[in-house]
């Protein structure tokens, strides 16, 4: 957005001040450079769409990196964006280029001619060509500033650049002259001027020394001092370009679906990727549901159809391996004391993930105690090793996880933060859902799963 | 074994009265899965490396410098202001004794001499300085449909109503509308060039000027048109006057060649296309080369121009011009785009030496995958 805000300003400052310095050559008369059409179009036509498609479709990180860094965020926080100082430099900038824009034409056009040798400095050769050069060095400036080149970008820059072309065309045609000889006072200019070396020279050297200074300090600001955006958007695309040959390989040995290389040559940060996972971790992630948010409905559905013969399973799973039951008993003392709160448990990733072997097997016989209490005494750090030590047994009652610590491990430190978060959200909503005193089934699974223990 | 989940099912979302599982009964806000709504479109991200960014400052640098000397080598010009500004000058008695009602015209003869001769097509421009004809009001003051032939702005009746241009004022009409109307046209330049080249022996010679082919195309066959409906022009443009500071009406600009008579007069044409900027030039004549391309069209020595002094220019502290000029493909002698060209491919290849350097001892190289902080 800021993006956004600073191009337009530059680019209707490149446009306005043009006229400001004509303005010394014309007797101060408020003559315009362009043609009357050029100055309606500009905005609306010919350089509007490219800069609302940057807006839209903007993305400088991709979603999941940006929830890995929540340090993303801070440059939004601090306002160091879009503030006076950024807004002075577009300014500058748009000074400057309708600087470059006025004196070059103004110094070469001013001897040129043409081949057949009528001089090139009359007003229509010099609005056509002053107009030409601005439009391009606008576009090649909104191509700059766009980061995240979709198809829809890629339209909208060259179909705006194309139109312009065209309908300039257009209008200095002998048709529309013939039809309204009054209106259109431009007739044969562009098809005069376009075809004049010399003016194309203008424009590309117009272009170069616009352009050049801005690509300049964006590369030394890159090189030198990097933002977190910058870099975590480095390390994405080399990341994707180590991964291109891998995903190729898995493309091969994949029988029927989408091919792997289709889907890595992009390059992009397409992210539907979950079918064809990299990484290990994602395929245990989505079975298990946890990067789900389940409604206190859902669970508390689930909870009431499936949690006693499921959990059943577990525990005999469980008990089959080591522990006798009698540390389940006694160890389900304390929690009748937290049932007051009876707020539906969480799915805590953590303490499936990163517990060993053990500790599933010699909680899963206790009642699931109520986080929500927990959470509100003691400080939020200390929640996830409380969680992880006291209460696996809420999160195999109520998630539809089966035993899988040994697949989960790669992502386990990952997911701890995750699981501790979404308690936290979770376990709040789950009280009020319980405090608002809905008929929903939430409350009566831990009672429930507490009389089929004893 | 997931539950009712559904993607579009809204966190915490409160079933209805009748608890059943599932949010179909709520309106649903969420905007759809696709790729477009999601933000997931493919896409292309570029970022700026020093792989791509320094060796396009080179590129840019290398290809410049040769354009600009290329362009720099090319073109011969000479130019002479005849305007008479001092005692000294041919011109000073007649840039003096100007009158608008002055029916004898006054002539100067300015020598000069050419050190070089000029090959091929020799251009002849007038050039003023100090004369804004880019001034809004000076701009609008025309009429392009009365230009073009139209007969409606020709007859009395239909001005007194306002059915003419209106931008012409006051140059419209006097007792009978103004043919062609409007400051532009009033300003028309009228002064009278010749060319006599001094031979060795002391015996002029007039060097002929084509005062064809100096227009555009489009404006001589599209843009100008004279009035139709009888070929003497005379009787078409009857009922109108001159405008007021020429000497003759627009049907006796060149009455010997129907074809640059009236409205499509070439250096009718020429001046009515306004120039950009208050010193501007416009081209009066070509000298063609000869036919046999062993001599030069402009051979070196001594020329006279004899000037026909009709156009003031002293009462707005303006100057006049004679440039002859050789024309290449790129038009023209033009230093300062050469020069411009050069600086600015030798900046470019210095700034991405510069870049490069600075790339090399100061810039962060993260080559890995991960984000070392």
């Amino acid at each position: 957005m800021c993006r956004f805000l600073c191009y337009f300003f530059y680019k209707n400052f490149a446009f306005t001040m043009v006229h400001f310095w004509f303005g010394f050559f014309c007797g101060f008369s408020a003559q315009t450079v362009y043609d009357q059409y050029f100055i309606t179009l500009y905005n609306i036509v010919y350089t509007s769409l490219p800069v609302l498609a940057m807006g839209i479709f903007d993305q400088d990180v991709p979603e999941q990196r940006s929830l890995e860094y929540p340090k993303l965020y801070e440059p939004g926080q601090l306002n160091l964006l879009f503030n006076k100082r950024e807004f002075f430099i577009c300014i500058t900038q748009g000074i400057y280029t309708s600087v470059v824009l006025f004196f070059l034409p103004y110094a070469i056009l001013s001897h040129g001619t043409q081949g057949t040798g009528e001089p090139l400095a009359d007003y229509q050769t010099f609005a056509v060509t002053t107009a030409t050069a601005l439009v391009i060095v606008v576009s090649v400036q909104i191509a700059l500033d766009t980061g995240y080149w979709t198809a829809i970008n890629h339209f909208f820059v060259w179909g705006s650049v194309g139109s312009f072309f065209t309908i300039m065309l257009a209008m200095h045609s002998q048709t529309l002259f013939s039809i309204f000889p009054n209106q259109f006072h431009f007739v044969g200019s562009a098809q005069s001027t376009l075809v004049q070396p010399l003016v194309w020279l203008t424009i590309v050297l117009a272009t170069v020394i616009c352009i050049v200074p801005v690509l300049a300090f964006r590369f030394l600001k890159l090189d030198l001092k990097p933002q977190l955006s910058d870099t975590v958007r480095y390390t994405q695309l080399v990341r994707q370009k180590t991964r291109k040959p891998a995903g190729r390989c898995m493309g091969g040995v994949r029988v029927g679906g989408v091919p792997e290389g289709r889907l890595g040559a992009r390059g992009g940060s397409r992210r539907s990727g979950y079918a064809f996972a990299h990484q290990e971790g994602f395929g245990e992630l989505i079975t298990s549901g946890k990067n789900m948010r389940l409604s206190s409905l859902a669970l508390a559905n689930f909870a009431s159809r499936h949690s006693s013969s499921w959990i059943d399973t577990l525990r005999k799973k469980k008990h089959s391996n080591t522990h006798p039951p009698q540390s389940a008993s006694g160890e389900s003392s304390p929690a009748p004391s937290y049932v007051s709160g009876s707020a539906p448990p969480l799915s805590n990733s953590s303490s499936l993930l990163g517990g060993s072997q053990d500790t599933p097997v010699e909680e899963g016989t206790h009642t699931p105690p109520v986080i929500l209490p927990q959470v509100a005494s003691g400080p939020p750090t200390n929640t996830p090793p409380a969680l992880a030590s006291a209460q696996v047994p809420s999160a195999d009652a109520l998630t539809p996880t089966s035993v899988r610590s040994p697949g989960g491990d790669s992502v386990g430190g990952w997911n701890l933060s995750l699981g501790a978060v979404q308690d936290a959200l979770f376990g709040w909503r789950g009280g009020a859902a319980h405090t608002s005193g809905t008929s929903s089934p939430g409350p009566p699974p831990v009672p429930k799963d507490t009389n089929h223990t004893v | 074994m997931a539950p009712s989940y559904n993607a579009k099912e809204e966190d915490g979302h409160q079933p209805g009265a009748t608890g059943h599982g599932g949010a179909g009964t709520m309106t649903n806000k969420k905007p759809d899965n696709t790729a477009f709504k999601q933000q997931r479109l493919p896409a292309w991200q570029p970022i700026l490396t020093a792989g791509t960014v320094l060796p396009a400052f080179f590129v840019i640098g290398l290809i410049f410098i040769p354009i600009g000397f290329i362009l720099i080598v090319y073109g011969l010009t000479l130019l002479i202001d005849y305007t008479g500004v001092d005692m000294s000058s041919p011109c000073y008695n007649c840039s003096q004794s100007y009158s608008w009602n002055n029916t004898q015209s006054c002539t100067c003869s300015v020598h000069f001499s050419l050190d070089q001769p000029f090959e091929s097509n020799v251009f002849m421009y007038y050039g003023l300085s100090n004369f804004y004809q880019n001034h809004r009001r000076y701009v609008k003051s025309r009429d392009d449909s009365q230009l073009n032939g139209d007969k409606t702005s020709l007859q009395y009746h239909i001005c007194t109503l306002n059915r003419c241009s209106k931008e012409c004022e006051p140059y419209r009409s006097s007792d009978k509308p103004i043919a062609p109307c409007g400051a532009i046209a009033n300003s028309l330049f009228n002064d009278t060039l010749e060319l006599y080249y001094i031979d060795p022996n002391g015996s002029r010679t007039a060097i002929p000027l084509v005062k064809k082919g100096i227009a555009w195309w489009t404006d001589k066959h599209v843009k100008f048109r004279n009035p139709s409906g009888n070929n003497n022009l005379t009787v078409v443009f009857q009922g109108t006057s001159k405008p007021v500071n020429w000497r003759k009406p627009v049907f006796e600009l060149d009455p010997l060649d129907s074809d640059n008579n009236g409205f499509i007069n070439e250096d009718f044409i020429v001046w009515m296309r306004t120039a950009a900027l208050p010193t501007f030039r416009k081209l009066y004549c070509i000298i063609q080369k000869k036919p046999n391309n062993m001599t030069p069209t402009l051979p070196r020595g001594e020329y006279i121009l004899e000037v026909t002094y009709n156009y003031p220019v002293r009462s707005f502290d303006g100057r006049k011009r004679m440039i002859l000029s050789t024309i290449s493909w790129m038009g023209g002698k033009n230093p300062f785009l050469g020069i411009a060209y050069i600086t600015v491919g030798s900046v470019c290849f210095c700034l991405g030496l510069v870049l490069l350097s600075i790339h090399y001892r100061y810039g962060k190289r993260n080559n890995s995958a991960e984000i070392s902080s």
